[in-house]
């Protein structure tokens, strides 16, 4: 079902986000403390330098339009705008951008799937 | 069977009426969606009745009859309302399903529309939407009809030299040149716009503090540049000092669409002069430098995967008061190939003990041009050295809070100069016991050559902090 709701799309970029996040330093996701910067020594921030930062915008962007249906850039400049955040406003800079970014033609198939077949109620 | 049929023709008609499913499908002319600013007239802003008007019945083709089956009439702002929280709107007002879904698509596409004309200083036609890209919440004061940012619209080119328009009248805190551009939502990432470009002037006292900005925390404690006079009567002695660097930094700016060349550049000038006036000639000096030169990076893909730095800081000094010109400088190599512990920490002790390796390469040039009169350039001459250096950082936190150690260790092949080689390494142990830090402990050892002026040196430093 493709994203059309702030919140949904809030939760899904919490989820993967955290997710590349925990894997990278080590940590289970729900050990990972969003108020933290990817920049920075802990406990202020994960050390990312600006390579790793580019690296998880590379790996996340796909992830992240396949399962929401949007075609999601996370193009040069916003990287810039948003290396030295918290993760947690980086979450919601990137779940801003995916509500503002086009449907993929899979992402409208599925939408008019989910629009016309109810679904099994069981 | 049917429900088959109904599910085909529906898809079909969603791929056909693409546009009203896809965001970024909402562009209205400025004339249809401007009108004169009620507090000066002479501007022409986005009007909120206009743009949801324009944006529910033009573009997503919503009636009034669809918002209320009863037929009572839904206006602005009460449109806006269902713009902004379809399913409760819905929900009160018994609009079908597909309007409710017809809802939500306009409302991306308005946040979209709101994004995508977020960049100041376009050329008319056009509308400057930025006021309205900081989060939901002035958008939707906007559409309410509520006091928010305005966002001025420019119909006609204008006459030459007309003066440019505010990009955004705020109404009650209009920005200055920001430093450095803010988070949110915008579409500057597409190419180089330079007109998003962070570009400043910055006055300090070293040259490795240009390019921090007044808004980062490392600003407070930064040396300001200076200018003194002392005149010690007693002593009968008067001296005068300068000391400056000058530098405009453009960037951090990305050269490319995707993001994947992000560099930044300082050129800057520097001076200073200490100037000594005693009773006798041989108790006074005079030393006066000046020095132009550049400190910018660029960080790139390897080609392989993963990413590298290249940090440059080349700078030319040149004596006023005895001639010596040297030409000296760093090229740093930082390999950043997405390595768990080298690129990120690595926790070894889950919200406990993590650490992190951080290999360079360094070269480091130092050239004497001309020694003029100076003795001590002709004593230390020309070196030009290139090594690997390698630092580890452990971090303690939670049960280890306070605890962080620090080691490096660097060697460098000297190619021009007196020495075979130069090396230097460093270890310090820091651990602050408590939250409040009543007891610090310190441990520091340094064994080498002092890497700016060569002197050796093989020391320990042991301290210990106590407050109560």
């Amino acid at each position: 079902m493709p994203i059309t709701d702030p919140a949904a799309a809030r939760v899904l970029v919490y989820n993967i986000v955290v997710d590349w996040v925990g894997d990278a330093v080590n940590l289970a996701p729900d050990q990972v403390d969003v108020s933290r910067t990817f920049q920075g020594a802990p406990p202020a921030g994960y050390g990312f330098d600006e390579g790793r930062f580019l690296q998880m915008c590379d790996e996340i962007a796909p992830k992240l339009s396949l399962a929401s249906g949007r075609v999601l850039k996370l193009p040069g400049n916003w990287r810039v705008q948003h290396e030295n955040d918290a993760i947690n406003t980086f979450i919601d800079a990137v779940a801003l951008r995916l509500m503002a970014s086009s449907m993929t033609p899979l992402g409208i198939k599925a939408h008019a799937f989910a629009m016309t077949h109810p679904g099994s109620q069981s | 069977m049917t429900t088959k049929l109904i599910a085909l023709l529906f898809l079909a008609a969603v791929i056909v009426s693409g546009p009203a499913y896809s965001a970024g499908s909402f562009e209205p002319k400025p004339e249809d969606v401007c009108s004169r600013s009620a507090s000066n007239p002479k501007l022409m802003v986005l009007d909120g009745r206009k743009l949801v008007g324009q944006l529910i019945e033009k573009n997503a083709g919503i009636t009034s009859i669809d918002l209320n089956p009863s037929g009572a009439g839904i206006v602005f702002p009460e449109t806006s309302k269902a713009l902004l929280n379809p399913a409760a709107f819905c929900a009160a007002n018994k609009c079908s399903q597909k309007t409710q879904t017809a809802l939500g698509v306009a409302f991306v596409n308005l946040i979209a529309f709101v994004a995508h004309h977020a960049k100041p200083g376009q050329p008319a036609p056009s509308i400057d939407t930025s006021g309205l890209n900081a989060g939901v919440e002035p958008l939707r004061l906007f559409l309410l009809g509520l006091p928010a940012p305005q966002s001025v619209c420019l119909l006609t080119p204008p006459a030459a030299p007309t003066p440019k328009p505010p990009p955004v009248a705020h109404g009650a805190s209009p920005p200055g040149p920001a430093p450095t551009p803010t988070g949110g939502m915008t579409d500057a990432g597409a190419g180089i716009d330079w007109s998003t470009v962070p570009h400043y002037f910055s006055l300090r006292q070293q040259v490795e503090d240009l390019p921090i900005t007044q808004d980062d925390a490392k600003f407070k404690g930064l040396k300001q540049a200076s200018i003194n006079w002392t005149d010690d009567y007693i002593a009968r002695k008067a001296s005068f000092g300068v000391d400056l660097a000058a530098g405009y930094t453009i960037g951090r700016v990305s050269l490319d669409e995707e993001g994947h060349y992000i560099g930044q550049v300082t050129p800057f000038v520097t001076y200073d002069q200490q100037m000594v006036q005693a009773a006798t000639p041989a108790n006074s000096s005079r030393a006066q430098n000046i020095g132009a030169g550049l400190l910018g990076d660029l960080t790139f893909p390897t080609g392989f995967g993963g990413y590298q730095n290249i940090q440059i800081y080349p700078k030319y000094v040149q004596s006023l008061s005895n001639g010596a010109e040297v030409m000296s400088g760093n090229l740093v190599y930082t390999p950043e190939y997405g390595i768990s512990g080298i690129d990120n920490v690595l926790y070894v002790i889950p919200e406990t003990l993590s650490f992190q390796f951080t290999p360079k390469v360094k070269t480091v040039f130092h050239d004497v041009l001309t020694s003029g009169t100076n003795t001590a350039l002709l004593k230390l001459g020309s070196y030009d050295w290139i090594g690997p250096y390698l630092s580890l950082a452990v971090y303690g936190e939670g049960a280890l809070e306070g605890f962080t150690f620090t080691t490096s260790y660097e060697t460098y092949d000297v190619f021009v100069g007196t020495l075979r080689g130069v090396s230097m390494f460093q270890a310090q142990l820091n651990y602050d016991i408590g939250k409040s830090k009543l007891v610090s402990l310190q441990l520091n050892y340094q064994k080498g050559r002092n890497l700016d002026t060569l002197e050796l040196i093989n020391q320990i430093t042991v301290g210990l902090g106590v407050k109560y």
